[in-house]
């Protein structure tokens, strides 16, 4: 088996007192999708400017393409693509413009750039949109422009820092076809989002809570991972029975989802239907149905961040 | 450094003028504007100077004097006062720059031989112009006397046997033998305009690309520090010398003010210059925060200089020491060495070489300042 794409290894980062990425260790094996899911601030930025070899770690190292980012992070840049969160575009330059000069800009010219420009643009369905500016494009077709400026040179290593926001959620589902089909072709990606339906189009999920790794693995391995057993609750006034329940020490934690209550509860309660319902008419609240439900990867890590929380001493 | 890199980010920057038509009327224009404004502005030529005369004598030699006086035509008689204290008070209202008072029995001291004082009261609220009044004053009395002298002792039929001074001075101005101030303000222009385009041209480009964010993802790619900054200064390089060219054409069809020199001469000077320039421009833009602010701090950081410290207007050798050491950092100072010698007295390189090698390095250094602290930022 060939060494993986990506390989960071004890990546550490502050910003003065700060710690901004605290001792990140992962691997991302070749043609992979490796999602980094996270709140806004966990890290994950930071961690794909690392990899960038945009910012120095303060320790650890990471490989890319077998090239260091602290030692070597030029060979590391003709690895990749990246997409920043930022704008990437130039919006007085129109499409094949911006394409053209990325091109450049990684030394493909000629007819080897006409043709990489035509694929892309064809692949994208960007080839109407050809002569127009930047400027004048819709937020979503910004962004497969700039996925395709960060394509142009076919890099084997893609870095996507929360590509896909601002969005539409159907432009966002074709957007992560297009990843799935250059998994296929054998590059890696790695992508930041906090949107977890997105997290299900992963390989493989790294969560990061305040700079630290709080579990990894597939998407199902994740959700796996939630302790106790998730009960969804309908009761009248809601806020009132999230209060009664939150106060009993066999609850884990309860969540407002849409007009019902997320209830987790402690494995070992053997009629959870019954402890629930029992609890709350106690309290003379209004009781509808009670279901079990099945974790979604918004509770595993509403339920892992809180876990971490509590386990590090802040 | 590869060359095909510089060039795309050089084409690209071309497109950003290309889109921006406002900014590349404004490039080409301002030479023209600040030639034309500037030009008709800056006239250190004094003619046509308005007095007052206060007559106390009355004589066919206060007279004469004051015919000869308007005839010159550097001097134009306003008004014509009873006492001195009249006059200073057309001075007060501007009507005149200075008074001529000429004392009682002027004519008869004359003829007996005495020596006579006119009082001359000058504007010294406006000292440049009313010491060239006094130093044209000077000269003109001082032609008029011994032939006032002559012709009173004349009249009495004394001696007649005009004195002349021993030693006289014939001048002549060589390289502006009328003395024009255009002449040496028009290659000064130049060094200014291309001051002023020089800071504006650039300073905003690099601080535009971290405004947008495309500075991100410029750094994530193999393109170096030097490849951009070489890359954005090539098509600026080329508006500037456009410039120069209107410049130079502008000066010669409007102030009649032509090269002595080699045109290409001046040209090839003015490369290096733009390359200080728009070096400085560069490293503006790397330190600033934001577009505006670096525009602001582009023109005050080096049009002040350039005007005021540079020789353009004001003589180095009259600044005290800490300003002649300013003066010699600053590039248009060495500019102004090489565009006035081409221009008025027509030298060519064996001249202007040592200010041509000092610009060099120093657009050497400030393009390496400006790589050194790009890459810290990339």
């Amino acid at each position: 088996m060939s060494e993986p794409a990506v390989i960071a290894e004890g990546l550490v980062r502050r910003f003065g007192a700060f710690t901004a990425v605290d001792h990140l260790s992962f691997e991302i094996p070749r043609g992979r999708i490796f999602g980094f899911l996270g709140p806004n601030g966990s890290g994950k930025s930071t961690t794909i400017r690392m990899l960038c070899g945009l910012l120095l770690p303060t320790e650890g190292d990471a490989r890319v393409c077998g090239a260091s980012v602290r030692c070597e992070p030029e060979r590391v840049r003709g690895q990749i693509g990246y997409m920043s969160q930022q704008f990437s575009l130039y919006p007085d330059l129109t499409v094949s413009e911006n394409l053209e000069f990325y091109g450049g800009v990684y030394g493909i010219t000629g007819p080897r750039l006409g043709r990489r420009q035509d694929e892309l643009l064809d692949r994208l369905e960007l080839g109407r949109e050809r002569g127009r500016l930047a400027a004048e494009l819709s937020t979503g077709v910004r962004q497969r422009l700039a996925l395709a400026c960060a394509l142009i040179h076919e890099p084997p290593v893609l870095f996507l820092d929360e590509p896909t926001s601002g969005v539409d959620p159907g432009a966002r589902r074709r957007f992560f076809e297009l990843i799935q089909d250059l998994s296929a072709q054998g590059v890696t990606t790695l992508v930041t989002t906090h949107v977890m339906d997105e997290a299900e189009h992963c390989n493989r999920l790294l969560l990061i809570h305040r700079g630290r790794r709080v579990a990894e693995g597939s998407p199902a391995a994740v959700k796996a991972l939630v302790p106790g057993r998730l009960m969804q609750v309908r009761a009248e006034p809601a806020m009132r029975a999230a209060d009664v329940l939150e106060a009993a020490p066999e609850v884990l934690e309860v969540s407002l989802f849409g007009t019902a209550l997320h209830v987790r509860l402690r494995e070992d309660i053997p009629e959870p239907d019954a402890f629930v319902r029992t609890r709350l008419l106690a309290a003379g609240l209004e009781v509808g149905q009670i279901e079990a439900a099945r974790p979604t990867l918004e509770h595993a890590f509403l339920a892992l961040a809180a876990d971490s929380e509590a386990e590090a001493p802040s | 450094m590869s060359g095909r890199r510089m060039l795309a980010m050089a084409r690209k920057e071309w497109i950003h003028i290309k889109r921006d038509p406002r900014s590349l009327a404004v490039a080409l224009a301002l030479p023209f504007a600040l030639l034309i404004i500037n030009g008709a502005g800056i006239d250190f030529d004094v003619t046509d100077l308005p007095f007052a005369i206060c007559d106390l004598d009355g004589s066919q030699a206060s007279r004469s004097l004051r015919e000869h006086l308007v005839r010159g035509g550097l001097f134009r008689l306003v008004a014509t006062v009873p006492n001195a204290r009249a006059g200073e008070r057309l001075m007060r209202d501007g009507e005149c720059l200075f008074v001529l008072v000429i004392p009682p029995h002027m004519d008869a001291d004359l003829s007996a031989g005495k020596r006579v004082a006119v009082q001359v009261l000058l504007d010294g609220s406006d000292a440049n112009t009313a010491s060239t009044a006094r130093n044209y004053l000077t000269g003109a009395l001082g032609a008029q006397s011994a032939q006032l002298q002559a012709r009173a002792q004349g009249r009495l039929g004394l001696d007649v046997r005009p004195i002349h001074p021993p030693l006289t001075v014939a001048r002549r101005f060589l390289y502006n033998p009328a003395m024009e101030s255009r002449q040496f303000v028009v290659p000064g222009l130049i060094v200014t305009i291309l001051v002023i385009l020089g800071a504006l041209l650039t300073s905003g480009t690099v601080v535009r690309e971290r405004e947008r964010g495309t500075f991100e993802t410029l750094a994530a790619s193999p393109v170096q520090a030097a490849e951009i900054l070489l890359g954005k200064l090539v098509p600026y390089l080329v508006i500037g010398l456009i410039d120069v060219g209107i410049a130079i054409c502008t000066g010669a069809l409007i102030f009649r003010v032509y090269v002595a020199g080699s045109v290409e001469l001046l040209l090839g000077c003015s490369l290096v210059f733009l390359l200080c320039a728009l070096a400085f421009g560069l490293l503006i833009s790397t330190v600033a925060g934001r577009q505006q602010v670096a525009m602001m701090a582009a023109i005050v950081s080096t049009l002040l200089p350039a005007i005021m410290l540079s020789g353009f207007i004001f003589p180095i050798r009259n600044m005290p020491l800490l300003l002649r050491v300013i003066a010699q950092l600053i590039p248009a100072t060495h500019f102004l060495r090489i565009t006035r010698p081409i221009y008025l007295k027509g030298v060519g390189l064996p001249v202007v070489w040592e200010p041509l090698l000092i610009l060099a390095l120093m657009a050497c250094v400030l393009l390496a300042l400006c790589v050194k602290r790009f890459r810290k930022q990339l």
